[in-house]
């Protein structure tokens, strides 16, 4: 038996009554788990069983799917709502998507609740939560080993502020001549400093989404499309 | 004992079912070849025409082989000023068995879940803001699921009414009439508390 604090990142209807549930653990990182049981009219677990509230879950059996036991919360229900709630819809995506099985990072899950903290403080403007997305996607970045060095470039040499730089999925930040495609050294510095501006943001977003289209291949992440109408409205 | 390649098929065909699986087929099978041989040709036949002329109500996406559904077609529900959102036909169907509600439907066939690919295209929000664009539309009354998605759709929706002007509505959500407060679980029960109203 396996006990796990962890979140619902995901979950399907699976036969007459069971759920099959993507769970990130802070112990074990991303496992799958069936509920048994648990659409029926008389379990309380259900409720429970719903992403974005911190749990107590105990997992038995030895493959890779696991049997679900009992269930408690460890933190009343995150009630999102709007922005806030498609923000963290996204995370979950991106996590479900880009997160190998079974591969434990108690810092990525701890940055992953702190974000969901955060969000309940925050009013649902883009401004505000972009730069809170943007942290949490590099830290995933890096957990994965995929987040370049932004203070030097390939060749090891500090990055100058009015240089120009594109990212090569090998080599990291290489020098390159003023292009649409390239970023300037001096935002990817503020990028680094996670000091946000809208400079920065802009460079953050382009560097975010040129990191991570390899690790989704040719299917866009979906939350993407409940943004937009929080991006007409803002600009 | 062997069986013909024809009585497969028929097992494997009954498999389709929900919660049928090799075993259920096999007595679904054989006791119709035994005993029922006219239900089976009848079920075969109805399930055929079902499948083929069953579509979705040009208005309100609910089942129906007709283009538009008996409710959007009755001229009392026709002017009606609410839409009532549900996420599936079932649900148009409870809400109906409480003869409380005297308006129209929009049938999302799902809800808002981008983890399953599910975004707003694919429930036909454009469909309900050509609705929703009528005069007569005063009101749209959220009945999602009280799920995180179904929470995230009716806010989605809600945020359409907004910039409409309609008004939107969420349905309650707490204590199970006839429950125990005792028995009830923390969310729900927390649920209830923040929504309370003065009576």
């Amino acid at each position: 038996m396996l006990r796990v604090e962890g979140v619902v990142l995901h979950r399907r209807a699976y036969r007459e009554t069971s759920f099959l549930l993507d769970l990130f653990c802070r112990e074990s990182g991303k496992i799958s788990a069936v509920a048994k049981g648990v659409r029926s009219a008389k379990s309380d677990r259900k409720s429970l069983l719903q992403p974005f509230q911190l749990l107590e879950c105990h997992l038995y059996g030895r493959h890779e799917l696991k049997n679900l036991g009992s269930v408690d919360a460890l933190q009343p229900a995150m009630q999102l709502q709007g922005l806030r709630l498609y923000c963290a819809m996204y995370l979950n995506e991106l996590l479900n998507r880009v997160l190998p099985k079974e591969e434990p990072c108690p810092q990525l899950f701890n940055h992953y609740l702190s974000i969901l903290q955060q969000f309940r403080q925050l009013d649902d403007s883009l401004n505000e939560v972009e730069p809170l997305l943007r942290e949490f996607e590099f830290a995933l970045l890096s957990e994965l080993g995929y987040m370049p060095d932004l203070c030097e470039d390939s060749h090891g040499e500090v990055l100058r502020h009015d240089g120009h730089y594109m990212l090569s999925a090998d080599e990291g930040l290489v020098a390159s001549a003023d292009n649409q495609r390239s970023f300037r050294g001096e935002a990817l510095m503020l990028v680094n400093a996670r000091q946000w501006g809208p400079e920065s943001m802009q460079c953050a977003k382009r560097l975010s989404r040129q990191l991570l289209a390899p690790l989704l291949g040719d299917k866009p992440l979906k939350s993407r499309e409940l943004f937009a109408p929080f991006r007409t409205s803002n600009s | 004992m062997k069986t013909t390649p024809l009585i497969n098929q028929l097992v494997d065909a009954f498999k389709v079912l929900p919660g049928v699986g090799n075993k259920s087929a096999q007595r679904m099978a054989y006791h119709l070849l035994e005993r029922n041989r006219e239900g089976g040709i009848q079920l075969s036949q109805v399930l055929h025409d079902a499948m083929q002329h069953v579509k979705h109500c040009s208005q309100c996406r609910t089942f129906t082989e007709a283009s538009l559904c008996d409710i959007c077609a009755s001229p009392t529900r026709a002017d009606s000023a609410q839409i009532c959102i549900v996420e599936s036909p079932q649900d148009v169907l409870a809400i109906e068995q409480t003869a409380e509600y005297k308006g129209l439907y929009f049938v999302l066939m799902g809800h808002l879940s981008p983890i399953d690919g599910v975004g707003p295209a694919e429930l036909g929000l454009d469909k309900l803001n050509e609705l929703m664009s009528k005069d007569t539309v005063k009101e749209v009354i959220l009945a999602t699921n009280p799920t995180v998605e179904g929470e995230a759709t009716a806010h989605y929706i809600a945020q359409m009414c907004k910039s409409q002007g309609v008004r939107a509505t969420r349905i309650a959500h707490g204590v199970p009439v006839g429950g125990e407060l005792e028995y009830i679980d923390g969310n729900t029960l927390s649920r209830a508390l923040s929504g309370r109203l003065d009576v």
